[in-house]
Order: C-alpha cells, then sequence, then structure tokens
C-alpha cells in the first residue's frame, strides 16, 4: 500500500492529499455535522441561550459531544468551573487525537501548526489517520474547515428553524454522529479478531463506567479508551511500518 | 442559571479546549517518541471509536424512549459501509432507519 501511495503522491498533477482531495473526505462530516449541529441549536434554545451564546460555542470551542454535555450541565444548575472542568476532562482525548494528527500532516510553515490544531475532531481525526502515508497542511485545513463551516451552520439552522421539525426527526438525527463513528470504526474491525476485541472492549469499558459508575462521561470515556488500547496493545501483533509511520 | 455567565463559560472551555489541541502540535520531534507511544497512538483510534459509539448511541435516544433504535442505525451504517466507502451513505441510511423505528407506534 505504502509503494502505491508514493506513486499517486508523485505520479498525478491533482495532488491525491491536497485541499479538494480533503473536502471530498470531509463530505461525509459535514452532512453528519449539519445535522446533529441541528440538534444542538435547537437544546440549546430550549434551554434558553441566546442565538450569540449558542454560535459561540460552536465557533469558539467546536466540540460536539461536550457542547452537548455543556447543556446538560447548565440545565441541571452547574456552577462555571464545573462546566470548564467536565469540558476540559472530556476533551482530554484530542491530546493523543492531536498528537495522532500532528504525526500525519507534513507542515511546511510554523504557522501551520497553531492553525491545524484548532479544528481536530472525533471525526476528522478518524479520516485524516485513515489515510495510508502522510496528508499535506491543505488537506488537514480542508478536513477542518468544512466540517467546521457545516457545525456553524447546523447550530445557526437549529436555534433559527429547529422547532419546526417534528420530533422523531431531530431524534434521528443524532443518529448520523453514530453513524459516522461506525463506518469509520468498520474498516479497523475488519483488521481481524484482536481489532474486534480492542473496540468491544472500549465499549464495554465505557458503557459500563458510564451507566453504573459515578465517573461522570468524561473520566468514563478516557479510562475506556486507556484501557482498550491496552488490551489491543497486548493482542495486536506489531506491523512491520510501525515505525515507519512516525517517521 | 441567570446568573451563570454563559460567555465566561465558553471563552475559559475555548481556551481549555484550545490548549489541550495545540500542545501535541507544537512538539516536532516525533522521531525520539518511543516505538511504544507510536503503537499506542496507531491503536487508541479503534479504542476511541468504540466507546464513543457506546453507550452514547443509546443514551442520545433516551428521550424518545427508546433507546434500542439506535442498533437499527448502527446496524444500518455497519452494513451500508461495509459494501461503500463513501461514508455519506451510511449516515444517511443510519439517519433513515432510525426515523422509521422512531414512527412505529
Amino acid at each position: 500500500m505504502t509503494a502505491k501511495d508514493i506513486t499517486d503522491l508523485s505520479g498525478s498533477s491533482l495532488s491525491p492529499r491536497g485541499f479538494h482531495r480533503g473536502l471530498k473526505d470531509a463530505l461525509p462530516i459535514i452532512f453528519g455535522y449539519f445535522s446533529a449541529s441541528i440538534a444542538f441549536g435547537l437544546l440549546a434554545r430550549s434551554s434558553s441561550l441566546t442565538l450569540w451564546e449558542t454560535q459561540s460555542f460552536s465557533l469558539f470551542t467546536y466540540t460536539g459531544a461536550a457542547q452537548f454535555m455543556a447543556l446538560n450541565l447548565i440545565n441541571a444548575g452547574a456552577s462555571g468551573p464545573q462546566i470548564v472542568l467536565s469540558y476540559g476532562l472530556l476533551n482530554l482525548r484530542y491530546l493523543l487525537m492531536s498528537a495522532a494528527v500532528a504525526k500525519k500532516v507534513d507542515i511546511t510553515r510554523i504557522f501551520q501548526r497553531p492553525l491545524l490544531a484548532f479544528g481536530v475532531t472525533d471525526e476528522n481525526f478518524a479520516v485524516t489517520t485513515g489515510n495510508e502515508g502522510q496528508v499535506t497542511p491543505a488537506y488537514q485545513g480542508a478536513v477542518e474547515l468544512g466540517p467546521w463551516i457545516g457545525w456553524n451552520l447546523g447550530t445557526l439552522s437549529g436555534w433559527l428553524f429547529g422547532s419546526v421539525l417534528p420530533a422523531s426527526l431531530s431524534a434521528a438525527m443524532v443518529a448520523s454522529l453514530y453513524a459516522l463513528f461506525m463506518a469509520l470504526l468498520l474498516p479497523d474491525l475488519k483488521k481481524g479478531l484482536p481489532w474486534i476485541i480492542t473496540a468491544a472492549s472500549a465499549a464495554a469499558a465505557n458503557t459500563v463506567l458510564e451507566l453504573w459508575s459515578s465517573l461522570g462521561s468524561g473520566w468514563s470515556f478516557i479510562i475506556a479508551m486507556m484501557a482498550g488500547t491496552i488490551v489491543g496493545m497486548l493482542i495486536i501483533p506489531a506491523a512491520p511500518d510501525d515505525r515507519k509511520a512516525a517517521a | 442559571m441567570s446568573e451563570l455567565n454563559i460567555m465566561a463559560v465558553v471563552f475559559s472551555a475555548a481556551v481549555v479546549n484550545y490548549l489541550i489541541r495545540v500542545t501535541p502540535f507544537l512538539m516536532t520531534n516525533w522521531e525520539k517518541v518511543p516505538l511504544v507511544v507510536r503503537r499506542f497512538l496507531t491503536i487508541m483510534p479503534t479504542a476511541a471509536l468504540g466507546a464513543l459509539i457506546f453507550p452514547g448511541a443509546f443514551t442520545s435516544l433516551a428521550e424518545t424512549g427508546r433507546p434500542w433504535a439506535a442498533l437499527g442505525g448502527l446496524g444500518a451504517a455497519a452494513l451500508t459501509a461495509h459494501f461503500s466507502k463513501n461514508l455519506i451513505i451510511p449516515v444517511a441510511a443510519a439517519v433513515l432507519t432510525t426515523w422509521a423505528i422512531l414512527q412505529f407506534p
């Protein structure tokens, strides 16, 4: 696969890892974010947040699950510091995802680092790391910018027009987020039983911790993700290009 | 709730989020990162996706009273993703399936 990749990179003038390719790869995320953020805008308005407060969440924090969690906490009467702490905990996973993305992008200018760090999310991280070999900064920029626009347009539409949607449709739209996760996970599952066990142990751990412990979803997710990864490291055989991947 | 300054929360959350996201980007010497850490980063996405789906897909439907509708959506997504590399198809299939299940009285 790596050999084919090199041919792709040098043989075509279309820059297979460029901005357009990034937008094309990000299209399902844009669609998924748009529908999921309609739900966010809708819920924020029913939690009596103003349009600007709602939109600011999407513009500046740009983080799906944590925004929904923040609404729950606001409705539950949590304090500001509690909400911010939960935000940080739930998003600690970006530390690892951002590291994996940073490793994948061929940075050419120093300013690309602080810029490309802004928009890393669960979904575009999965798309970027799903590529064989390296991607260009333009590719990564497109993979982050497209979904950010989708997320913000959806937030706006949800706040303004969400109340006209039937309840069952807005509930079903949240499913798009999980469908995206599933579609991104499937290629990993096809790699064999050790990979399936890795995903399943993280899933099982998170379900048990979130539903039957008092840890809260931030800690539950972090612990489950670490546990699943450790299981994977124990049972997945070392790949020959583990070393090359980081070079 | 009126006492909570939402904009202060948003601003603080944005700063916390950005710091988390930018720190790994500012580390440049990946060659010096031990193999075990790189292996961790390779396998972590699979575990993360597993934990992102469960139980979130089900609890997100709690308010409809039918969390099990998520099984239909996830099943439709997995099935279509198996046959198509285009991610829009599983997303659309899952939304339609979940919506259809929620229609039943």
